[in-house]
Parts: C-alpha cells; sequence; structure tokens
C-alpha cells in the first residue's frame, strides 16, 4: 500500500510538472503547486502508512525499456514523509501567493519544485541504484532550474553553474562508487549495494566510502564542499528554496544513512572520527560565517551548513557505534540525527518562507533595509521568530530537543574506552555547543534587525503584509510542527520506532521513551530532557507574569522617543546589522576573515563622500577555488591537444587503443 | 607688530601665501565692517611677531585658503556662515555652524556603516559638542565634528559694554580660563589705547595666569586619570586642582579669579594680597600638585593607555596651525611666553617640548609645565619692580591685537576702540584653533579612546563657540 | 608603581562636613550681596548703575539686590561701599514655592530608596567654569557621592536636571530632549547666574534665555560660578532636605 501511494504521487507530480511547463501562464502555476501538494499528501500518508506497518513494500514499473523498483522500507518511509510535509507546506504557501515577482517565476518556480520533490522522492524510495542515480540527477537538475530560470537579476548563472558542477562532480563520486558496489554485489538492488562493501578489500572499500561521503556530503553541504550553497539559495526563488534547503536537502543524509552507515562489512574508527571531526568544523564554520552575513538567504544558507554539520556529527557517532559494536550507540547517534533532520527542515523552510514573505513586501532580504517588520508583517515575523528559535536551539522547540541529543550522543565517549573515540567525541561536543552559542548571535542578529527596531529603509517603512489565507495555513502548520516537534518528541520517536531500531538491530526507541514524556539517551540514567515539561513551564510562567503584571498597579507611564544625545530620533542611527556582529567578527576573524576597503582620506574634512566595502571571505569560497581550478585548467589544456580534429589522429588513438587491449588483456581477464 | 596695510582681498590672500611659504603660522582670519567697507584681518605668527594683512572685500567671491592651508578652514568656513561672505574654493561646502542637519554629514554610503550621533548631549559632566561618528562596529571609519551649539554671541555682546566694564564680558567668554581672557582682551585695549600697566599689576597677572595653567592642567591629567579607571589618582588629582581654587578664592574673592583684573591693570593691591596669601599656601599647594603629577606618572597601568593613544603627526601639527600642549607633544614650539611682551619670559630651553605626538607627550607637556608654572610664580611674587605708575589711556581710540598664553595654548583678542567705545572684538582661542585637529587622531582607535583623547587635548568648548 | 594608598592615607580625611555642619568660604570670597539698611539713594543708584546684568533694583528709595541676577563681580561695593556690603555667604540657592510638590514626591522616594539621587548635567552654553565647578563636587573636599547623590549618563534614570549656562538656540531642543526623557518625579536645577537669569545675555540675539523660558525650574543657584558648597547647598534645597533662603515668583 505504502509504495503504491509513493508511485501514485510521483504520477501526480510528473503530470504537475507538465503542467507547469506546457501550459502558459498563471492556470499552470496553479496547476503545478496543486499537483505538488496533492503528490506530497499522498506521498505522506504512504509513508506513515509504510512507517506503521514496518513491512518492506516494493513496486516495480515498467518504464520503457527498463525497469525501476519503488521501495518503501522505514528509512525511506521516514525520508519520504519528511519531504513530503515540507513540500506540502511550501506548496500551500506558493498557492497563496500572489505578488508579482511569485506570478513571474511562477510557472519556472512550479515546475522546478515539481522537479526536485519527484527527484527527491524517487531518490528515497528507489529500489535500485540506477533508479536512485536518475533520482539523484533530477534533484540536480530542479535545482539547476529553478536557480537559472529564477527571473532574478542577480548573479544567477554563476549561482547556477556553481551548484551545478558541484553536485555533478560530487555525483560523479556517488556514481562511481555505487557503480563498484554494484560490480562486486553482482546486483543493483540498493540493499544488496549498500551491503556489498563487506567484499572489497580495504584500500577500495575507504575509497568507496569517501568517494559516498564527498558526493552526499557536497548535496547537504558538508564541508568543505559547501561553497555552492551559499551562491544557491539566495539565488533561487525564495519559496522553492524552502523546498530546497529544508526538503531536497535531506535526500544526502539519506544517502549517507542507507549507503555509509549501512555499509557492509567492519567499519574502521578512523572513518566514524573523521566523519564526526568534519561535521564539528562545518558546524562551527558554518555558523561563524552565518553571523557575519548581510542578507537573510545567506545567513539561512550558511545555517544550513551549520546544521548538516550536526547532524553528520550524529551520524558519525553511529559510525563510531558501529565501529566498537554498541548498538545503544549507534541508534542514539541515528535517533538524535533523525530529530534533528526533521527540526531542521521544518525551520529552515519556515525561515525561508518568511523570507520570502519580506521579499514580496519589501522588495530586498539586506539587513541594512529592512527592521520593524514586527509590526508591518506580523503573520511572517512571527513565523521568522519562531524559526529563529528552533534553529538558535532554544526550547521547547524541535531545534533545541534535537541538538541536545547530538550533545548527549558526543558525552558517551567515555563508554568506547579508546583514548581517540573518546577525545573526539568531547571535542565535537565542545565545538557543537561553541556553536550553538554562536547561534544565538546568529539569530539574534536576525530577529532584532529585521524584525524588531525602526525601519531602516523606505521600504521597511511601507511595507504591507499580503494575508493570504493558504499562506497562514502554511506557516501556522510549520511553526505547530516545530513546537511539536520539541514537545511531542517522544512520540515523534516511536513513530520512527522501525527506521531506528532498524539500523542499530536493538530496541532503541524503548529505551529512549521508557519514562514519557521524557527523552533521554539509550542509556539508562545518564540524563533526560522533558520538551513537554519545558514547554508547560515556560507557558505557565508567561501566564503567570502576565496575570502579575495586570494585578500590581503600576505607576503612569509616558512614552517618549529614544534618547539620542538630544537630537531628534532617527532611524539611521539604529545599530546595523554587521555593527551588531561585529564583536563575534573580531573574536572569530580567523574564520571570518573579512577584508575592507576605504576609498579616499575618510579622515580629510574636504572629502564629501567616502566609498566603504567590507566583504567576508570564508576560505574553501568558490572564488578561492578557482586557484584549484586553474591547475585543471592547465591539463585540460595540455589533454586539449590530442582532441585536434584530424581525422588520422582519431584513427591511430583507436589502433593504439586496439593494442592495448590486446596486450594487456590476460592481466584484465585475471583480474 | 601692527600697522598694517590695505589692500585688496586678493593681494592679502597671496600675503598671506608667501608669509606661509616663509615659515610663517597661520593665526586667525577676523572680519569687520568698518566705514562701509568689509574686511579680513589676516593675521600669521613669523618669526619677529605677528603679522597682519588687511585685505578689503570687493565684489566678487574671495579666493579662499582653505583648500590647501587647512589650518584657515574653520576661520574661513565660520565667516563665511556668520557673515555670508562668499568665497571661492572652500571645499567643504556644509555648514560649519548650526542649525545643520547631521544627515547631512555622513559620508560613508556603505548601508553597513553605522552612524552614532554623539552629543551634543553627552555623558558625564561635560561641554556640549556633537560628532556624527560612522562606525561598522567599534572602530571609527569617519568621524565629523558639529560645534558651535554654545554661541552666545559674546564678540557682538562686548560692542554693547563700555569699556570699565567690558572685562567682565571677556571672563565669561571662557570662565575655566578667565584671567587669560580678561588679561588678553585688556592687554588689547591697552595696546589699542596706549595705556601701560604698573610692574606690580604685570606681575600679578603673570601670577594669576600661571596659577590658572596649573589648575587647568591639573584637571586635564585628572580626567585622564578618571578615564584610565584610576579611581583615587583622580580624585587626589581634582584635590590638588581644589588647593589652587581655595588659594584663588582667599586672594581674588573668585575660585577662578574673575573680577580681578582692569584695563589699566588690576583692582586694588593685588600683587601684595597674593604675596600675603601665597605666602601662607602656596608651599602646599605645591607639594600637593607635584606629587600627584609624580604619582600619575608613576603608575604604570595609566601610563599604558596613553601612550600610543591618539597620535599625531608633526606635519598635520604644522598644517593645521596648533598651538599649546597639543602643538608642544609634537615637538612644535609656540609658546607666547618666549615672544610676547611679558613681564618675564622663559628662555628657548626652557620651553617643555616631546617629540612623539601621542596622549603621553600631551600629559608630559603639562606636568612640565605645571612645575615651570610654579617657579614662574614665585619669581614673579619675589621679584624687585620698579615702581613706575600707569600712565592713562593716551588716545580713545585705536586697534590693538595681543596674546596670550592661556592653558590650552595661543589665545588672540584683536579689538577696535572708536571713541571710547568698543567698535569691534574678536577672538581666536586656542581651542578654536586645535578642535579641527581632533578627528585626525582616531583612525585606528576604538571607542573608549574618544574620552582620552578628548582629555588629552584638553579644549574649552565655550571658547571655541563663543 | 605609585603608592595612592599610602598617599591617601596620609592625608586624612578632607570631606567637609557641610550640610551636616557649618562650612566657610575665605574672608574675600564675594557670596551675597545686600545692601546696606538706611544708605542714602544715590548711593544705591550709583551701584545700580553700575553693576552689568542690572542686579539692583531701585524701588521707592530702596535698594533690592536681586541674587539670580548677580555674578558676583565686586563692583557695586567698590563704587559705593557704603550702601553695598558682600559677604562670603555661600547659601544663595533660590526656590519657587510651585516646587514644592516635586521635591516632596522626591523626598518620599528619599526615604523609601535608600536615599540616592541620580543627578543628570546638560550644558545649555555655559562657559566652562560651573562644568569645573560640578565636577569639583565629586573631589574628596567635597564629596557629594556621601549625600546620596550619584552621576548618571541616562535621563532615563536621572531625578535632579542639572543645568548649566544660558540657553542657545541651538540647545533648545537638546535640553527640551533631555527633561522629556527624564521619568516622573523630576527636579530641574538651574547652576550659575546665566542659568538662572541670563545674566549678561540677555541683550544677545543667539540666545533664548535663561533656563526657566525652556523648562519648569525648581531651584536656582547663582554664582558665576557657584562655589560647590553653594552648589551642595541648592541641592539639598532641591531633594527637599532644607529650605531655602529666599521663595517668591522668579525674576
Amino acid at each position: 500500500m505504502s509504495a503504491q501511494l509513493v508511485t501514485v504521487s510521483l504520477l501526480i507530480a510528473s503530470a504537475g510538472l507538465l503542467a507547469a511547463l506546457c501550459i502558459p501562464a498563471n492556470v499552470s502555476r496553479w496547476l503545478g503547486y496543486g499537483a505538488l501538494a496533492l503528490a506530497s499528501l499522498a506521498a505522506l500518508s504512504g509513508a506513515l502508512h509504510g512507517l506503521s506497518e514496518g513491512n518492506v513494500v516494493s513496486v516495480w514499473l515498467a518504464l520503457a525499456l527498463a525497469h525501476a523498483v519503488v521501495r518503501i522500507d522505514a528509512t525511506s518511509a521516514t525520508f519520504v514523509a519528511i519531504i513530503s510535509v515540507i513540500a506540502l507546506a511550501t506548496s500551500v504557501y506558493a498557492l497563496g501567493g500572489k505578488a508579482r515577482d511569485e506570478r513571474h517565476q511562477g510557472r519556472a518556480g512550479a515546475a522546478a519544485a515539481n522537479l526536485i520533490w519527484i527527484g527527491s522522492i524517487i531518490v528515497c524510495s528507489s529500489g535500485d541504484v540506477w533508479f536512485f542515480l536518475f533520482g539523484w540527477e533530477l534533484v540536480a537538475l530542479g535545482f539547476y532550474a529553478a536557480i537559472a530560470y529564477s527571473g532574478n537579476d542577480e548573479s544567477a548563472g554563476v549561482a547556477a553553474y556553481y551548484t551545478l558542477v558541484i553536485t555533478h562532480v560530487a555525483g560523479a563520486g556517488i556514481v562511481a562508487g555505487l557503480l563498484i558496489l554494484a560490480h562486486v554485489a553482482r546486483s543493483y538492488g540498493v540493499m544488496e549495494v549498500a551491503a556489498a562493501g563487506a567484499a572489497l578489500e580495504p584500500a577500495a572499500r575507504t575509497a568507496v566510502f569517501f568517494l559516498l561521503l564527498a558526493g552526499f556530503g557536497a548535496k547537504i553541504g558538508l564541508l568543505p564542499l559547501q561553497g555552492w550553497l551559499p551562491y544557491g539559495y539566495p539565488a533561487a526563488p525564495t519559496a522553492v528554496a524552502a523546498l530546497m534547503a529544508g526538503g531536497a536537502l535531506n535526500v544526502g543524509f539519506y544517502g549517507i544513512i542507507r549507503f555509509l552507515i549501512g555499509f557492509g562489512g567492519p567499519i574502521p574508527l578512523t572513518w566514524g572520527l573523521i566523519v564526526i571531526i568534519l561535521g564539528a568544523l562545518g558546524a562551527f564554520f558554518g555558523i561563524a560565517w552565518a553571523q557575519a552575513q548581510r542578507d537573510v538567504r545567506l545567513l539561512a544558507a550558511f545555517s544550513s551548513v551549520e546544521n548538516a554539520g550536526l547532524i553528520v556529527v550524529g551520524l558519525g557517532i553511529a559510525l563510531v557505534g558501529r565501529s566498537v559494536h554498541f548498538p545503544l550507540l549507534v541508534g542514539l547517534g541515528v535517533a538524535a540525527a533523525y530529530v534533528q533532520i526533521a527540526a531542521h527542515a521544518l525551520a529552515k523552510s519556515l525561515l525561508f518562507l518568511c523570507a520570502c514573505g519580506i521579499r514580496n513586501a519589501v522588495g530586498t532580504l539586506s539587513f541594512e533595509s529592512l527592521g520593524a517588520l514586527m509590526h508591518r508583517l506580523p503573520l511572517h515575523a512571527s513565523a521568522g521568530l519562531v524559526a529563529a528559535m528552533s534553529l538558535a536551539a532554544l526550547p521547547p522547540l524541535g531545534g533545541f530537543t534535537g541538538e541536545w541529543l547530538i550533545l548527549e550522543s558526543c558525552m558517551q565517549g567515555f563508554r568506547t574506552a579508546i583514548a581517540p573515540a573518546e577525545v573526539t567525541l568531547a571535542l565535537a561536543g565542545a565545538v557543537v555547543g561553541l556553536s550553538a552559542g554562536i547561534a544565538v548571535v546568529a539569530f539574534v542578529k536576525f530577529v532584532g534587525i529585521a524584525l524588531l527596531g525602526a525601519p531602516r529603509s523606505a521600504a521597511a517603512a511601507e511595507a504591507v503584509e499580503l494575508r493570504a489565507p493558504l499562506q497562514t495555513i502554511a506557516l501556522v502548520g510549520l511553526c505547530v510542527s516545530i513546537v511539536g516537534l520539541g514537545v511531542a518528541t517522544p512520540w515523534y520517536l516511536r513513530a520512527l520506532t522501525p527506521a531506528i531500531d532498524g539500523i542499530a538491530n536493538a530496541d532503541i526507541v524503548a529505551r529512549m521513551t521508557s519514562s514519557l514524556p521524557l527523552v533521554q539517551p539509550t542509556y539508562s540514567g545518564f540524563s533526560s530532557a522533558s520538551g513537554l515539561g519545558l514547554g508547560m513551564t515556560i507557558l505557565i510562567a508567561a501566564l503567570a507574569f502576565g496575570i502579575l503584571v495586570r494585578l500590581i498597579p503600576r505607576p503612569a507611564t509616558k512614552t517618549e522617543q529614544p534618547w539620542t544625545s538630544g537630537a531628534a530620533y532617527a532611524a539611521w542611527t539604529q545599530y546595523t546589522g554587521t555593527g551588531f556582529a561585529n564583536p563575534t567578527r573580531v573574536i572569530l576573524h580567523a574564520a571570518v576573515r573579512t577584508v575592507r576597503t576605504t576609498s579616499g582620506d575618510v579622515f580629510d574634512p574636504h572629502s564629501v563622500a567616502s566609498e566603504y566595502a567590507s566583504v567576508s571571505r570564508p576560505f574553501f569560497d568558490l572564488a578561492n577555488a578557482v586557484v584549484i581550478g586553474k591547475a585543471f585548467l592547465r591539463i585540460a589544456a595540455v589533454v586539449r591537444r590530442t582532441q585536434s580534429g584530424i581525422i588520422a589522429a582519431y584513427l591511430s588513438y583507436i589502433l593504439a587503443f586496439a593494442i592495448a587491449v590486446l596486450v594487456l588483456y590476460p592481466s584484465i581477464r585475471r583480474w | 607688530m601692527i600697522g598694517a596695510q590695505r589692500m585688496t582681498v586678493r593681494a592679502a590672500v597671496e600675503g598671506v601665501r608667501a608669509a606661509l611659504a616663509a615659515g610663517g603660522r597661520f593665526v586667525a582670519a577676523f572680519y569687520e565692517e568698518q566705514d562701509d567697507a568689509r574686511l579680513i584681518r589676516y593675521v600669521i605668527a613669523g618669526k619677529t611677531g605677528l603679522v597682519e594683512l588687511i585685505g578689503i572685500i570687493e565684489n566678487g567671491p574671495t579666493p579662499a585658503l582653505s583648500a590647501d592651508i587647512p589650518a584657515a578652514d574653520w576661520a574661513e568656513r565660520e565667516i563665511r556662515d556668520r557673515f555670508g561672505v562668499e568665497f571661492s574654493g572652500i571645499p567643504e561646502t556644509r555648514r560649519l555652524l548650526p542649525p545643520c542637519d547631521p544627515a547631512s554629514y555622513r559620508r560613508s554610503a556603505a548601508p553597513e556603516v553605522s552612524t552614532v550621533l554623539y552629543g551634543p548631549v553627552r555623558s558625564g559632566i561635560v561641554e556640549s559638542a556633537r560628532w556624527v561618528i560612522e562606525t561598522a562596529g567599534e572602530d571609527f571609519i569617519a568621524v565629523y565634528p558639529s560645534m558651535f551649539f554654545k554661541h552666545r554671541g559674546l564678540e557682538h555682546l562686548f560692542t554693547t559694554v563700555d569699556l570699565g566694564r567690558a572685562t567682565y564680558v571677556a571672563e565669561h567668554v571662557s570662565g575655566a580660563t578667565a584671567a587669560s581672557h580678561a588679561i588678553c582682551f585688556s592687554l588689547a585695549v591697552e595696546r589699542a589705547l596706549g595705556i601701560r600697566v604698573a610692574d606690580a599689576d604685570r606681575a600679578a597677572r603673570l601670577v594669576l595666569i600661571e596659577l590658572e595653567r596649573i589648575h587647568q592642567h591639573l584637571d586635564a591629567l585628572a580626567k585622564l586619570a578618571d578615564d584610565g579607571s584610576l579611581a583615587v589618582g583622580a580624585a587626589q588629582t581634582f584635590a590638588a586642582k581644589e588647593r589652587v581654587h581655595r588659594l584663588l578664592a582667599e586672594a581674588t574673592g573668585n575660585r577662578f579669579s574673575r573680577g580681578a583684573v582692569r584695563i589699566g591693570g588690576a583692582y586694588g593691591d593685588l600683587l601684595a594680597t597674593l604675596r600675603d596669601v601665597c605666602a601662607r599656601r602656596l608651599d602646599e599647594v605645591e607639594r600637593e600638585a607635584t606629587s600627584v603629577v609624580d604619582g600619575l606618572f608613576g603608575t604604570q597601568s595609566l601610563l599604558d593607555r596613553l601612550i600610543g593613544t591618539g597620535k599625531l603627526s608633526r606635519e598635520l601639527v604644522t598644517n593645521y596651525g596648533a598651538v599649546g600642549p597639543v602643538a608642544r607633544g609634537n615637538g612644535v614650539s609656540s609658546d607666547v611666553r618666549m615672544t610676547a611682551d611679558v613681564l618675564f619670559s622663559i628662555g628657548e630651553g626652557d620651553e617643555a617640548l616631546e617629540e612623539d605626538g601621542d596622549a603621553f607627550a600631551r600629559a608630559r607637556v603639562r606636568a612640565n609645565e605645571i612645575r615651570r608654572a610654579f617657579f614662574i610664580v614665585r619669581d614673579a611674587l619675589n621679584a624687585d619692580l620698579a615702581t613706575a605708575t600707569p600712565s592713562y589711556a593716551a588716545q580713545r581710540s585705536g586697534v590693538g591685537l595681543a596674546r596670550v598664553e592661556s592653558p590650552q595654548g595661543e589665545l588672540v583678542y584683536f579689538v577696535r576702540v572708536v571713541d571710547g567705545r568698543l567698535a569691534r572684538v574678536a577672538i581666536r582661542s586656542a581651542s578654536f584653533a586645535n578642535w579641527p585637529l581632533f578627528v585626525h587622531t582616531l583612525p585606528g582607535n576604538i571607542f573608549t579612546d574618544f574620552s582620552f583623547i578628548e582629555h588629552s587635548f584638553g579644549l574649552i568648548q565655550a571658547e571655541t563657540d563663543r | 608603581m605609585s603608592n595612592w594608598l599610602g598617599r591617601g592615607l596620609r592625608r586624612g580625611v578632607l570631606t567637609t562636613r557641610y550640610p551636616f555642619d557649618e562650612a566657610e568660604m575665605p574672608e574675600r570670597y564675594r557670596g551675597r550681596v545686600r545692601l546696606v539698611e538706611g544708605a542714602p539713594t544715590h548711593a544705591v543708584l550709583r551701584a545700580a548703575s553700575v553693576c552689568l546684568s542690572n542686579a539692583i533694583e531701585v524701588q521707592n528709595e530702596s535698594g533690592h539686590a536681586r541674587m539670580s541676577r548677580c555674578f558676583q563681580c565686586g563692583a557695586c561695593e567698590r563704587e559705593a561701599p557704603e550702601a553695598v556690603h558682600v559677604s562670603n555667604d555661600f547659601e544663595v540657592a533660590i526656590s519657587d514655592g510651585e516646587a514644592d510638590a516635586a521635591r516632596h514626591r522626591l523626598r518620599e522616594r528619599m526615604r523609601s530608596l535608600g536615599r540616592s539621587f541620580m543627578i543628570r548635567h546638560v550644558d545649555a552654553g555655559s562657559d566652562a567654569s560651573c562644568e569645573q565647578e560640578i565636577q569639583a563636587l565629586f573631589n574628596p573636599f567635597y564629596d557629594i557621592n556621601r549625600l546620596g547623590f550619584f552621576l548618571t549618563a541616562a535621563p532615563r534614570h536621572a531625578d535632579v536636571l542639572l543645568v548649566t549656562g544660558v540657553v542657545t538656540h541651538a540647545m533648545a531642543a537638546p535640553l527640551r530632549e533631555t527633561y522629556a526623557a527624564m521619568p516622573d518625579p523630576r527636579v530641574v536645577v538651574a547652576v550659575g547666574t546665566a542659568a538662572c537669569s541670563g545674566s549678561i545675555f540677555l541683550t544677545g540675539r543667539d540666545v533664548v534665555g535663561p533656563v526657566h523660558e525652556v523648562l519648569p525650574v525648581d531651584v536656582r543657584i547663582p554664582g558665576a560660578p557657584p562655589s560647590p558648597l553653594s552648589i551642595i547647598n541648592g541641592l539639598w534645597i532641591a531633594v527637599g532636605r532644607a529650605t531655602a533662603h529666599l521663595a517668591g515668583p522668579r525674576r
């Protein structure tokens, strides 16, 4: 039943894609997003059905001369559910949109959204490796389409190019890895391929593992392959960016869980530690770059890098658990990752939808032009506030529980009794804590500069919110989901029981949720957290405070303008976002390298205007990668000489190759 | 010194350029209206004294010096804004005087730069002035001073008062340095009218100026100590300053020696009173002052904050024509006591000169001047004086230019007396000359250094804005 | 490293006990101006004519010195010593009866909040000497912290607004903004003759006038500048701990 529903949903989405592509203008936008909404609803119900049933269901599709398998097991169902929830919210929001620029991008956006969704679902529910790769390419194509045809005047071309190149290069790694595994497994089924790692030699195993890690890591924005995110996300239409950042991102995590945590054979400890180190560094650098950004979408993009790092830390701990044969640790790592994946998906898409609303109302997403949006756009601003609180890991929201579980899993290092593992996990825990602190700075900057204060530009002062009921439903639904995830984490984990227990081969969830409503790490008696308790306490305390304030008589108050040294208040005397984040930028200057240029003698009283510009250049910035690219270009220039276009040269190449094959055939055959 | 001839303003400007090229220092540009003619009187300090060039403004714009001579910038802009004289070639088109919209002073168009309006109501017990500070966080990107909030129209007020009581107006220009202003004004009128002052009164005036120098320098050092969170040191230094004020109250009836000086001398036998009071009090005042200054310079934590802060270059100081401890911190000599006509002049080697140009150098200049001031006071009190009687006004009209070394630096008064009444009084205070230099000390420093540098300049807003 | 502690201990206690005990200024100090009883009218008129700020008022052949206008130059006594006597009395603060309500509230609050007042100072156009005398209030000789007065930079936290100087055109609006930014109860104290009455500036076209042209003033402390003891006296009156020598409509 589950796989059938998913297949039906894929067909609906394909119909929506065709409609968006072929039918002109407004109607196609409605059809496209409507189809996406229906499809995600169908897929969601199918996934939930699959989780509750606990079986593996496959559907064989005959497609022209090939066939494909849609296979829903617990892991697939989880990811299909998460991506479908995000797609549902995004498509409902987009259906409610009336803004002019959404209309222009409407068709392209709807088509791209459908394409991305189809690709993601195929990746997560494919039963064989070819279908998996087909889905992966569809996602890459969908990203490219979203960015390239978004109608933005900004550097959409460069952004699309970077996105495509990096995901393709990474995808090449995935292709290579999966095909090697398939060759060894002598089958293309996903489960067989995953288990085939056992049969490879150690050197090949390492190569395949890290190729796959690189490929999946590039999709999620794992260091050092995160360079395309800050170009890609801002360039896409913001509603589709919600789907990209909140929904499609998760295919990378799916790949890691399916192929890396499910990697056949013994996993050396060093692999897990390397993954943890990459994750921790990614978390720290991601958020350090995020707080220095001046555009809301860039802040969100780097926050995705941070969250990817956090989730990968959890998954790395699961790998360590596999190395030392601790199923409880594996389950804890995976459970922590699942909670954080869901929390990040919900919060990130909510943040992007809020950004979409801001963009439509104000016209810009640069911090220095925003301000006082909580008054002008109350719905979107409140949604942005909830998203920011979750990403900054504040209780009782989902982000808090996810990060708490990841920290808890970092603390279990002592159980391994292996020194490198203990040290790495401890350091990773410290770095995760540090990045949580910097995340607070970044999101306080977002809320304080963009949503509060006085408007910094005329556009912000005159912003008007478009109150569409569908948009309200989408935003409120996501907010409720985030709060629900935080408050009702044990029930969420219980819903994922087949997924988590299946990977760890132990009854993980029962141990974690043994005393409702608390959530505990798998090791009993270590610690526990109650999202429900925290939520109730906060609610009751807020109510009590509100009542107390009403009861106590207060002296009369008068309202005056803010104090500005005796001058009339002007909005331009406020802090800018850069000014607020300056101390952190200075302290973290090794990570956030800012290049400042000033022109003119700024202290010359005769100079009337001066130029000031500051740019932060994270390393692994793609502009820096040009250096590496130059080497490749030089090699390519050399190789190009072989492509001379002369028939005789090509014939001699064929002859040489034939002789080589004949000569080497015996040794090839042996191999 | 006086005896300038009139020429067209164009020729006067050329003359100024020539004088400056010959090693002179730009002092002031005073605007006057006399018998339907509008004049600008340029004053340059040459090697032998002050040189004046009087330019008659003609139809058409007056050529400006500001573009290449920064020292003339504020003087010309004030004439432009206050008297409506049209200049050609002033690079800064925005007003120097209020009313001015602070938004127009923002220079950086970059959106990530915040603009802080610092003033006019600032924190602490300070005078009102405003700076428009552009910053990206804590450092200074651009700073624009917006002053003259305290303009009370004193130069005009002089012309409504009779000569006998005009010194009271001079004391109101800057109450903290009342003695310097009263004495400089009196000197200018005495020069204009040919009045000779008795030696006893000249010695008394010298004592008043040097005591004023002591309490103003102690004030500056105490504020530096306060900025450096050296609370005990600051309290002790303010206490030393208090003792000087008590001595002055006992001798002159006012803690700032107001109402003691008059045109032609001083009221009563001021020197005898000063001798009497100083015999009882001066030793203790000197002991306290020198001991507290030694203490401040022995506190490394304070010196660490001062060394390297607010650095000026010698080139800036000479280009802006800076005076006083600000200039002496860079080794630029401008001490009027060495050149002007005073009772006792200090020799060339006695001038306190430093090299580094940072806040520490300026503080050292002040410390040396405090010590030197006590010597001068004792010399003046113990001097054997001729008993010449003063002569009275030789004429009823005249023009006088006088300068005095106030605690902040060279103070210049120009007066024109017509038939026993003041027709024009123009003032160029040391603070007016030094304030334009302030923003140049700020690059490379952060917000917390601002008050250090401001107090190391030790300037007075009231005499700037007058 | 300097031994500040030893230095301070050696000097002992410098602080005056005023206003809990008597204090005296030097004999020559020019404080309160009084007209001698029964002085000849022509002498009084001579004294009045020599005063630059019209502080001596002659009515019906008798004279009255308005301290709010006096900037203590001593010219009147020099001109007519038989009619004018300048004493070293430094308690010259003037307050108006209408301000009692504010003072009463401040006094009540003083009892309940532990006797501390926050002072905010604004320079509206002074000649810099009043600032140095207010700064002197915090030196060891006067130490007004012992009386519960503290300095604050935020007008939101201020109880007492000290204004120095005659109000210039450019400073009128900032002064009003500062006053508006202070919560009730608040007391305004004008320090210095220029702030109390405009002194010699009322003929100027660049000034608005004394502080009471711009804000409601509770206590005026004349002097040029008023000595720290005079300011302590004025502050003590402002917070309702003492009554002024002179009350009545402001001139």
